[in-house]
């Protein structure tokens, strides 16, 4: 301690913080465990052990729910992180400055649209008669396919539309770490005679890996905590059994009966897969590079 | 000289890869985006018919008069403005004391910290708790209630963490150290000047954030002259969809009909302007070679 | 240090544990010392007195509390009400949370709270008010005549412990209770030289002839027989064509509620379900055919009403022979030529002769004024309300003031229905701009079928060329309903509105959730085609994962809670 007891002073006050907004409030878990009856309070409510997880894993789609939003995430994630990279070391790399800025603002723009006229312009742009994209397979000369009513289609119009809205915005950080890169690297690099393909693959990727590799792992600990809206407003009878996923799920369930037992231990449920998923990647990350995990 | 036209020919290849891709990236996030302005100021029945394709058709104002007439529409401004700018400098703050110690080697208790904090953005005990919270802490109804909640994303610790791990180097430390500099001093005067990137990045955040945010203002105010603007937007575009009335009142239906297909539009353009407006003061701090200059002097 | 750094957590954690408390309410109703007036008179009381609403705003409404109409109420009755204002968005979470921190007004306003949550906090925790003692003429007079028009109304509000928990929106609207409806573009039909179908058919040959002789004229084959969406109001063409087969109740929106528009009917005085049953699969089948051939859109089991609109209007020729919809509005641009060439056709019979209109009953609204248990202020508040379900009390809350929105129809003025007239609207009802001059939203309030159907209309006959413009569409719905779809309603197969207890909704909420998207799920695709519905193993497998889906108890669940109320 002794030398380093200012560190403590400083993070007293965020410390403060966690303290009361998130770890005192977390007695609220116990609902999971227990019938909730508003007029007994959380604490005064009856203990009824394992009956709502039991509820939830005995239901025939639950597996299959879990599945969905599993594999939506991950195919979610895998494909997004080098894209954002990507297109953040692009970006790093044009001269000019004025190009550089307004592709940036461009890109990072559909952040902002909100989820339902994002879904509202999807399904325009899918509509079997009167969309864009049909209209471009007509021209081809090809039948027009009702792209929301194919169930396996379901989880590649979400992830594209996804990677459509959020890499620009996602790129944002990956640029601020390759600005963070000590120019001396790049100085070095010219004077060896490397060629920017090299330069990129040699010196900046390497040097952004952490934060890749950082941001990976922490995406990993919302995996099963895949929003709601989105799936919510693009679901209909042909494609529910892949659109389907947890939130969609608690919502009808919770909001139907205000049922707050119950939804709670779905949550409980998915934080625990979470935490297993960042766990062993953090330990796989570790085992690569000391320095390299969470924590 | 040979060896330098071979260089030059890859670059330009190069160049030519990177501004290419660039171009479609562009064109591709740009195509929607100039739809959604061109609908918002187009009259609502050729958007109904869908007319519109990059250009406004019967350029009309509707969309946004009926956006703008809205009382609310000026005090949900100023007040998101105010939350924002608000609630951005206290989360950077804290942010940044939260992750400088952690950054440190040093710092003994840097890895039950970051587990704790972690653990916080797995589990949550919901939102019946946090009311009863907000509500014992005397700050609901009052702006707090908006800025203090989700104050701190752990997200944003870990990422700005692993910044100054990454950019602040342990000879900077050492070097300090040994003039007799204090870790809060060593705060003050080395990491944050050179934390420009960074803080850049999490005030963005934080702020898009903050722009954003609806559900907190939902559950923890009372007061009309509070609400942020997405609530007056929301509140818009909830009058404005078709719904089946009982009676039917046509010249109502007529109206609420293709505006309720616009206005969308011209509240996604309203909300989305000051965001879209701040990025290039963010985008400044995103310059290279600000290390060079401490390690060296 | 680490066990410092243990020891300085922990206090931490435990000094907040203040900061979760819950607030308690007095157990006891306090004894209330406000001196009523006599009942029927006003000002209710005699000095006046505060009492705190928690109402659901909504974005039509400026301030409640600065509201003329709540003014004109407050000198009324001598009640001056603080209206607490919330976000309508947000309701539903509000009023949990607000009975979780135990701090609660006297009373709700507009939270439509449903009979799930008023069995949960009403009947099980007590915190609701049971409001039987006031379901009576004594006490509010205006109210139970309005019920007098809504049969079964009060059996409605009643929760299975036998207690009233809230006051109802009482509203008749007559086309609404066959809402189901099915519209022809008029000019297909004349250039095709052919006659409104009344047989499956019939039905069929109109649409093959429209898709192949070129009914609008343009030389393509752009033709669309038959189109719907599947979220809207009564946009799905199923809910109308497999009336034809069988009674059907079923909305294929899978979002939908789990507990009513499942298929279930009454059969021989119990409760049965459509959707196992032959003459439902040959429903199925007559509309995969109808898909396979293309006579019925693609796309009309994934988009919503607004895509079937552009569907409609946004081709130069009209393309759409027959679109499903509420009212036309809900697939034609309001007063364009399309909406106004639009015609209703009455139920198609079946091959076997099944021909029916779903009802649905016109049931009053729960939950939209419900009394903390502990409320000093009951008798008070119960007749402030009760005013607004006066035929006067209900037009100035819902439209406005009387000489200047509305007013009693002059001697000589018509109603929808014929008769003669109640009132005549002086001035358009508007939910859609924020006003502050009254509550626009109808709540506790009885907008009556005599009343409603007492709205002055000019007379006018079908073939008056305005008859089928949009100035004069309540007429067009009135009129299309009675002639067409009234005769084909049968009340009998409907199966009533069932209670259950707060355990039977509890253990059975999942089971009908599954069972309710299974079948949905299943109907859409035996209609396009995924599954084969000719094919019998496909369809026996179906049937026997129905049973796996405990269709039988849930049926048996329904059986118990219809023989509790009704026999």
């Amino acid at each position: 301690m002794g030398r380093h007891w200012q560190f403590y002073v400083i993070v007293a006050l965020p410390m403060l913080y966690f303290i009361i907004f998130k770890y005192v409030p977390m007695y609220g878990v116990l609902l999971a465990f227990k019938r909730y009856r508003v007029s007994q309070g959380i604490w005064n409510s009856p203990w009824v052990g394992f009956y709502q997880f039991e509820k939830f894993f005995t239901n025939p789609s639950s597996l299959k729910i879990m599945f969905n939003t599993f594999s939506l995430s991950m195919y979610a994630l895998v494909s997004s992180i080098p894209l954002a990279v990507i297109l953040a070391i692009a970006l790093n790399e044009t001269g000019s400055k004025i190009w550089r800025k307004s592709v940036q603002m461009v890109t990072y723009a559909p952040y902002f649209i909100s989820t339902v006229v994002m879904v509202a312009i999807l399904m325009q742009f899918l509509d079997p008669a009167l969309g864009l994209f049909n209209a471009i397979r007509a021209a081809f000369g090809k039948d027009s396919i009702n792209f929301m009513g194919e169930a396996h289609m379901f989880k590649h119009i979400y992830v594209w539309s996804a990677l459509w809205q959020n890499t620009g915005y996602n790129a944002i950080i990956y640029l601020a770490a390759l600005t963070g890169i000590n120019p001396e690297l790049y100085e070095a690099a010219k004077v060896d005679g490397v060629n920017k393909f090299q330069k990129i693959w040699y010196v900046d990727l390497p040097c952004i890996k952490n934060t890749i590799v950082i941001m990976f792992i922490m995406n990993m600990g919302f995996v099963m905590s895949l929003g709601f809206e989105k799936a919510f407003l693009m679901q209909n009878p042909l494609n529910l059994q892949t659109a389907e996923i947890m939130s969609t799920y608690v919502y009808k369930m919770g909001l139907i009966n205000s049922d707050f037992s119950y939804s709670t231990a779905i949550d409980v449920v998915n934080s625990i897969i979470n935490i297993v998923l960042i766990l062993t990647f953090n330990r796989i990350a570790k085992s690569k590079n000391k320095e390299g995990g969470l924590w | 000289m040979h060896y330098k036209r071979k260089e030059l020919a890859t670059d330009r290849v190069f160049s030519l890869v990177v501004n290419s891709f660039l171009f479609i990236s562009l064109v591709i996030v740009l195509y929607p985006l100039l739809y959604i302005v061109a609908c918002s100021f187009s009259e609502p029945q050729a958007v109904m018919a869908k007319k519109v394709w990059l250009f406004p058709v019967n350029f009309d104002l509707v969309s946004y008069k009926a956006v703008f007439t809205n009382k609310q529409i000026g005090t949900g401004y100023m007040n998101s403005l105010y939350y924002m700018v608000t609630g951005t400098v206290v989360s950077v703050l804290l942010t940044m004391l939260l992750a400088y110690p952690l950054s440190r080697k040093e710092f003994y208790g840097r890895s039950v910290v970051t587990k704790l904090i972690l653990f916080t953005m797995l589990f949550t005990g919901g939102t019946i708790p946090l009311y009863l919270v907000v509500r014992n802490l005397g700050i609901y109804d009052s702006r707090w209630a908006i800025i203090l909640p989700n104050a701190i994303t752990v997200w944003n610790v870990i990422i700005a963490r692993t910044f100054l791990q990454e950019n602040i180097s342990d000879e900077l430390y050492e070097a300090a150290e040994i003039d007799g500099c204090s870790d809060i001093r060593f705060l003050i005067s080395f990491v944050f000047p050179l934390s420009g990137a960074i803080v850049a990045v999490l005030a963005l955040f934080y702020a898009v954030g903050q722009w954003n945010k609806y559900f907190d203002a939902l559950l923890y105010l009372q007061k009309q002259a509070l609400y942020p603007l997405q609530i007056v937007l929301r509140n818009i575009l909830i009058i404005n969809r078709n719904t089946p009335s009982m009676t039917v009142d046509v010249e109502a239906a007529i109206r609420a009909q293709g505006l309720s297909e616009t206005i969308r539009y011209a509240v996604i353009v309203v909300a989305s302007v000051p965001l879209l407006v701040i990025y290039p003061f963010v985008q400044r701090f995103f310059v290279k070679g600000v290390m060079i200059g401490s390690v060296k002097g | 240090m680490k066990k410092t750094l243990c020891i300085v957590l922990l206090v931490a954690l435990l000094l907040p544990a203040s900061l979760v408390a819950q607030g308690s309410k007095e157990s006891a109703a306090a004894k209330s010392t406000v001196e009523y007036t006599p009942v029927g008179t006003f000002p209710i009381v005699k000095t006046p007195i505060t009492v705190d609403i928690m109402v659901a705003q909504p974005p039509c409404v400026e301030d409640y509390n600065t509201n003329r109409f709540t003014k004109y109420m407050e000198e009324l009755t001598g009640i001056k009400v603080n209206y607490i204002m919330i976000p309508e968005q947000a309701a539903t979470e509000k009023l949990a949370l607000v009975l979780a921190s135990g701090d609660y007004p006297d009373a709700f306003l507009g939270f439509g709270v449903n009979n799930t949550l008023e069995t949960t906090y009403g009947a099980q925790e007590g915190l609701f008010m049971p409001l039987n003692k006031f379901y009576s003429k004594e006490w509010m007079p205006n109210m139970m005549k309005a019920f007098e028009e809504f049969p079964g109304g009060i059996g409605f509000m009643t929760n299975i412990d036998g207690n009233i928990y809230s006051l109802p929106r009482l509203e008749g609207c007559y086309h609404c209770s066959n809402q189901a409806k099915l519209f022809v573009y008029q000019p297909f039909l004349d250039k095709l030289g052919m006659k409104m179908p009344t047989t499956t058919d019939e039905f069929y040959q109109v649409l093959k002839a429209m898709k192949e002789q070129d009914a609008n004229g343009n030389g393509k084959a752009d033709e669309i027989p038959l189109a719907g969406s599947i979220i809207g109001w009564s946009d799905q063409v199923e809910r109308f064509l497999l009336n034809s087969f069988i009674y059907t109740d079923l909305d294929t929106n899978i979002n939908a509620n789990a507990d009513d528009n499942v298929g279930y009917m009454m059969n021989n005085g119990k409760v049965d379900t459509a959707v196992n049953k032959p003459a439902f699969r040959e429903g199925l089948a007559f509309i995969n055919k109808l898909y396979k051939e293309g006579l019925l859109y693609n796309g009309s089991f994934t988009q919503d009403s607004s895509q079937l609109t552009q569907l409609v209007e946004s081709s130069a020729q009209p393309v759409v022979g027959f679109a499903a919809g509420g009212w036309r509005g809900q697939f034609a641009t309001i007063g364009g030529e399309r909406f106004n060439n639009f015609r209703a056709i009455a139920p198609l019979k079946g091959p076997k002769g099944a021909q029916y209109s779903v009802a649905f009953f016109q049931n009053p609204e729960i939950g939209e004024l419900v009394l903390s248990s502990d409320t000093k202020y009951a008798e008070a508040i119960m007749r402030y309300f009760d005013f607004m379900y006066s035929p006067e009390g209900t037009l100035l809350q819902r439209n406005g003031f009387k000489g200047e929105a509305w007013d009693w129809a002059k001697s000589g003025q018509v109603g929808l229905d014929g008769k003669p007239a109640v009132w005549q609207q002086l001035k358009l009802w508007n939910d859609k701009d924020p006003q502050n001059d009254t509550w626009i939203q109808t709540y506790t309030a009885a907008m009556t079928p005599s009343l409603k159907n007492g709205l002055a209309s000019k007379p006018m006959t079908q073939d008056n060329p305005e008859y089928y413009l949009p100035g004069n569409n309540e007429k067009t719905l009135f009129d299309e309903t009675f002639n067409l779809y009234k005769p084909y309603e049968d009340t009998s197969v409907e199966v009533p509105v069932l209670k259950y207890t707060a355990e039977e909704s509890e253990k059975f909420s999942t089971v009908k959730r599954e069972l309710a998207n299974y079948i949905r799920q299943s109907a859409v695709k035996f209609m396009v085609g995924s599954l084969n519905v000719n094919d019998d193993k496909v369809w026996n497998e179906y049937v026997a994962n129905l049973e796996k889906l405990q269709l039988k108890s849930v049926l048996d669940l329904m059986n118990t809670a219809y023989a509790r109320q009704y026999k």
